[in-house]
């Protein structure tokens, strides 16, 4: 959590997580240079280069979108999830090197700036008039953009809403990337295992988030509560269907509410959404009377929404009741980090 | 017309770079915000790049000395 940034600093799962990534990206990339070779024994050392980086970037994107939904479906994908912008920032690099490798091959011999070369002609490429390097400029400044801010000094300082928008970027990049390749090189290489594997990969993509999102969709109605009483608050559960130290998710006007039982007999909400990146807290656990984060370890003390001294997160609280074995909320939300007196069973 | 927007935005890095590396190890970062004010060598590096984006943004809150914003929204 922040009060230096030094404190988020490394730790033994980290690196390791670096370390697997890097022995992942150095197979890939042999792997996809050997496999030009063998398919294309004319390709030149830069072009295998280009080739295998763009592949291994290509293909880590594919993990990177799906890392998110996939950790709402099986939270055995968590830990993957820990350390994401390394995956991020090793994918734009990767992309760079395949990028600078094709203006050097391409554009390099062009009369003109050789990245307005890549903007007006295409030249060099024999793919067809479809300006397909275009896409890829634009994807190469998203991930761009994306790598630079992906330190928690961005997200501090730009805003969590403005830095969550700036990284729904990936999506686009990704849109771009599809026209990249599909009107670039599968307009040469017409095998139609490529075209099949490349559907297989939007076909992942996309699956995984509509069926991450049914499944979000289908939570928030089965903890959907409304029979609102005259003095605003809301019945929302049993007592007795709470487990202690266990959040319980309620979703109440639309908001995803954390409910918890802990130190015996108290009973507090919260927002069911981290402030640190919109991670499920209603997924958290509760360690040393805070409820703590699934995604990266954020931690909130129940009854005020904010993180433990000297940490300065804050999420909203709500009030609660408790009434003849019934949990009553107020679906109001108190600005992040207000106390609210516990409820008592 | 092209050709104009790419200098421009080479310029616009450029400068952006320039100002990275004074807003890093000059103590841009430390005055805005209190969570850098221990930065490590790597970690003001590792700023740079951003600086190249948004510095007017920083200049204008270097300039101010302000806090990082509060974010108020009430749910995200
Ligand atoms: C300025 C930006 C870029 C330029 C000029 C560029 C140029 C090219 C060219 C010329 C090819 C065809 C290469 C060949 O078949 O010999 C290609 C293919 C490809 N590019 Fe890019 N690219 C750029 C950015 C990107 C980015 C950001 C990615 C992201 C991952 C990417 C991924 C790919 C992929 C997956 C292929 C197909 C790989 C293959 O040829 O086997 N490109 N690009
Ligand atoms: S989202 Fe990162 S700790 Fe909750």
């Amino acid at each position: 959590m922040s009060v230096s940034y030094k404190g988020i600093g490394w730790n033994r799962f980290k690196k390791r997580y670096d370390l697997l990534l890097t022995a992942g990206v150095v197979s890939c990339l042999v792997l996809f240079m050997g496999v030009t070779m063998f398919l294309n024994p004319k390709a030149t050392l830069e072009i295998q280069l280009l080739r295998a980086t763009a592949i291994t970037a290509f293909l880590l994107l594919h993990l990177v979108l799906i890392i998110g939904p996939m950790t709402r479906l099986d939270k055995r994908w968590l830990p993957l999830l820990y350390n994401r912008r390394h995956l991020g920032v090793t994918l734009f690099l990767l992309a760079l090197i395949h990028a600078v490798l094709a203006i050097i091959i391409y554009h390099g011999g062009a009369d003109i700036n050789p990245i307005l070369s890549v903007l007006v002609t295409d030249s060099g490429s024999h793919m067809g008039d479809f300006p397909f390097q275009v896409f890829g400029l634009i994807a190469l400044l998203i991930l761009f953009v994306m790598a630079a801010t992906s330190h928690d000094f961005w997200l501090a300082n730009l805003t969590a809403p403005i830095w969550k928008s700036l990284h729904m970027g990936v999506y686009f990049a990704y849109a771009c990337l599809v026209i990249h390749v599909a009107f670039g090189v599968l307009q040469t290489e017409t095998h139609v295992g490529y075209i099949v594997l490349m559907g297989l990969g939007i076909g992942l993509v996309v699956g995984v988030h509509l069926m991450a999102g049914w499944k979000q969709w289908c939570i928030d109605r089965e903890f959907q509560v409304e029979t609102r009483r005259d003095d605003g608050f809301i019945e929302v559960c049993r007592v007795d269907q709470l487990k202690e130290n266990i959040p319980h998710g309620v979703t109440v006007g639309g908001e995803r509410v954390a409910i918890i039982q802990y130190e015996g007999n108290k009973i507090s909400a919260v927002s069911g959404v981290c402030q640190h990146q919109n991670g499920p807290l209603v997924e958290g656990r509760f360690i040393k009377g805070c409820l703590t984060c699934p995604w990266h370890g954020y931690q909130y003390v129940p009854a005020s929404g904010s993180s433990p001294e000297p940490f300065t997160e804050k999420i909203p609280t709500f009030n609660i009741r408790v009434e003849n074995d019934k949990v009553f909320l107020n679906p109001k939300p108190n600005r992040a980090g207000s106390h609210v007196e516990p409820a008592l069973i | 017309m092209i050709a104009i927007g790419l200098s421009l935005l080479g310029f616009y890095l450029a400068l952006g770079f320039i100002f990275g590396l004074l807003f890093a190890f000059l103590g841009g970062a430390k005055r805005i915000d209190p969570g850098a004010v221990e930065g490590s060598w790597g970690f003001k590096v590792l700023l740079i790049p951003g600086c190249m984006i948004f510095w007017p943004y920083l200049l204008f809150r270097w300039i101010k000395s302000s806090a990082p914003p509060v974010e108020c929204s009430r749910h995200r």
